[in-house]
């Protein structure tokens, strides 16, 4: 059978020593920096990414996307012990993960999200074995317009999905497409937008905008709060043993929170943040005593980080198979395949199967090793967490600085953090969210060389677009996100306003 | 006073500035037709699109109160100088005085750090940037340079 082939040229190359070694390291450094809140998987993969210029390419990104997912393990440590979510993604597991450890069951909930975190990455990856074949065989006949329709769709519902101001995204959307279009335009190589700067001809360097909008921004805020960490307990493998009756709440909402993180890390647009929302809304509404999620219920812990880690899998799907990311991180680990000269596409797969399987295979390989790295070697992680942030923020900026100049030789590059780095505090300060603007900066050109081909082949006709089963249904899902977003803004809105206007009355 | 939030305020004036900046900058750019874009043509109408964007924004903010939060000065004037420090001092003077430099200038963005503390982080960090970067990966930064 096919499936089998691909596992077995897969496990071939994962197992390989020199891949199983730079799989450990991404995965450790992964949790190490995932751990420590204020650095996303998003900051530490473009952190780390000048680090494996000089490796071979698959083994580079088997390291990357192990920084990636190790990350994502990691920032449940600090959620529960800190109530600082480690990631964006982790955030949902503080309400539940924390008070759980305040009543001193911090080893149960550290070991749970855990197992709930590697049982989400199997089913993930298993997702990505079936799945990828099928949309592989099926993106080959893709024109322009299917992919126009797609991007369009990933960049409408990253931009509307998670937010209460859907303008603002939408508006962090373009403006990310808008800084997109510097530098030389796909069909005609006029420079544009280059503000009298040589450098800006190839383009803004996505690792520049990446660091100073995330990582940045973040540490000013960070350093702003200067958040007084809490008292960490110690944590002991025999307080990791779960009871049998938080095993057995713990099996459904484990699944179902796989099955979710499965489906809304293959959506384009939508990500692992997305998903642990909606695994922890569905646990509260299935259980009978919803009273007891914030109060330490292991459900609102296992439910979240298994979709979290099983999205986190299935976000490759659409990135390998499309070249489309669906998140902001899967955008860097996208830009990352294209330094080391790989094409993320239909074609990969059947190009070079050995990257393609022996990547999927890694993540496995990596989820196995995060399981052994966070329950027997907890404390380890548990002590690093008292470093205090004041000697390490100043180390990151140097990692940041040092990354971003090896990227291209260029102090311009290290300039340019500075100056995003400052658009994304003052963004913030504003109340825009960020991951939009990358996911529109790295999808805009893609968008537009595809939608001027569309309008080529088609004469101008945009209706042809429409009229194509694909895009067309595609096209018709953009809408109507749009709508159903506007329309329950207006009426939360309307009543809000109501609302208002009764207290006035009384 | 009619109440306005000047969060969103502000940052609809915003996105609607650097709409009508991008959009008005396309026009350097040849638009080309429907059929055939030139390069002006997808900023354009992304500029245009970002306007109006913004002026949702800022229409949504009136009827509802909301303060501007507060800038923290120190604290990005501490990291900003920081790399500011590094991106300058880097050619000049090589890794090892970039590196001392900016951690010891994004150090002062924290009230608790005393001269020692900095001192002796800035030092350690500059070695482990050495052992990893320079040592260890073998990445072609200049290490130690003077200029004069």
């Amino acid at each position: 059978m096919d499936v089998w082939a691909n596992i077995v040229i897969g496990f071939d190359t994962a197992l390989s020593p020199t891949n199983l070694i730079y799989c450990l390291l991404g995965v450790s450094l992964g949790t190490f920096f995932g751990m420590l809140p204020g650095i996303g998987s998003l900051a530490a993969v473009s952190m780390l990414l000048p680090i494996t210029f000089y490796l071979e390419p698959t083994t580079a990104l088997v390291m990357l996307a192990g920084v990636y997912y190790g990350a994502e393990y990691g920032g449940s440590t600090s959620s529960i012990l800190l109530n600082l979510p480690g990631t964006p993604s982790n955030a949902v597991t503080c309400l539940d993960g924390y008070p759980m450890s305040q009543q001193g069951r911090a080893g149960v909930a550290l070991f749970s999200t855990t197992i709930a975190s590697f049982i989400g990455g199997t089913l993930g990856v298993i997702a990505l074995y079936l799945l990828a074949p099928l949309i592989v065989r099926w993106a080959l006949a893709f024109g322009p317009a299917e992919y126009f329709a797609i991007m369009l769709f990933g960049l409408v519902a990253a931009a509307t999905v998670t937010q209460d101001a859907p303008a603002k995204g939408l508006a962090m959307v373009v403006l990310g497409m808008l800084l997109g279009t510097v530098g030389a335009d796909i069909t005609s190589g006029v420079p544009r937008f280059h503000f009298g700067f040589f450098e800006l001809r190839d383009g803004i360097n996505f690792i520049a905008l990446a660091m100073g909008l995330f990582g940045v921004s973040e540490i000013i805020l960070s350093i702003a709060q200067s958040v007084d960490k809490p008292f960490i307990q110690k944590v002991t493998l025999r307080s990791m043993v779960p009871t049998r009756d938080e095993v057995r709440r713990s099996v459904m909402p484990v699944f179902r929170g796989a099955g979710i993180g499965g489906f809304f890390g293959a959506l384009p647009g939508t990500g692992p943040s997305i998903a642990t929302f909606i695994g922890y809304a569905i646990e509260k509404r299935l259980s009978s005593t919803p009273e007891r999620f914030g109060k330490g219920a292991i459900e609102g812990i296992v439910s979240p980080e298994s979709a979290n880690n099983a999205a986190v899998q299935a976000a490759f799907i659409p990135t390998m198979t499309l070249g489309i990311p669906g998140s902001a991180t899967m955008a860097v680990m996208m830009g990352a395949l294209l330094i080391h000269g790989i094409q993320p596409g239909p074609q990969l797969m059947n190009q070079n199967p050995d990257i393609f399987w022996g990547l999927a295979a890694s993540f496995w390989i990596g989820n196995l090793l995060l399981l052994i790295l966070n329950i027997p070697l907890i404390g380890l992680w548990v002590r690093m967490l008292k470093i205090p942030y004041g000697v390490l923020y100043p180390a990151v900026i140097c990692f940041i600085c040092i990354g971003v100049y090896t990227v291209r030789t260029s102090t311009f590059d290290v300039f340019l953090v500075l100056f995003f780095g400052l658009m994304g505090y003052v963004l913030r300060l504003l109340r825009f969210e960020l991951a939009p603007i990358l996911i529109g900066f790295i999808l805009g050109p893609m968008v537009e060389e595809n939608f001027k081909r569309a309008m080529l082949i088609y004469r101008g006709d945009f209706g042809e677009i429409m009229g194509r089963p694909i895009s067309g249904t595609l096209l018709a899902m953009t809408a109507a996100l749009l709508v159903w977003t506007f329309w329950s803004v207006m009426r939360a809105r309307r009543r809000e306003i109501r609302r208002e206007a009764r207290w006035a009355d009384d | 006073m009619r109440k306005v939030d000047r969060v969103d305020l502000l940052a609809g004036l915003l996105v609607l500035a650097t709409g009508v900046y991008f959009a008005v900058g396309a026009l350097e750019y040849r638009m080309g037709t429907i059929t055939r874009m030139g390069p002006g043509f997808v900023p354009f109408w992304l500029g245009v699109i970002a306007a109006l964007l913004g002026a949702v924004i800022a229409a949504t903010a009136l009827g509802r109160a909301g303060r501007l939060p507060e800038f923290a000065w120190r604290a990005s004037g501490s990291v900003l100088g920081a790399i500011l420090a590094f991106g300058v001092l880097l050619p000049l003077f090589g890794l090892l005085t970039a590196a001392f430099a900016a951690s010891a200038i994004s150090m002062t963005g924290n009230p608790a750090a005393g001269k020692r503390l900095i001192l002796l982080t800035s030092a350690a960090i500059t070695l482990i940037c050495w052992t990893v970067f320079i040592a260890t990966l073998g990445l072609p930064i200049p290490v130690w340079e003077m200029p004069f």
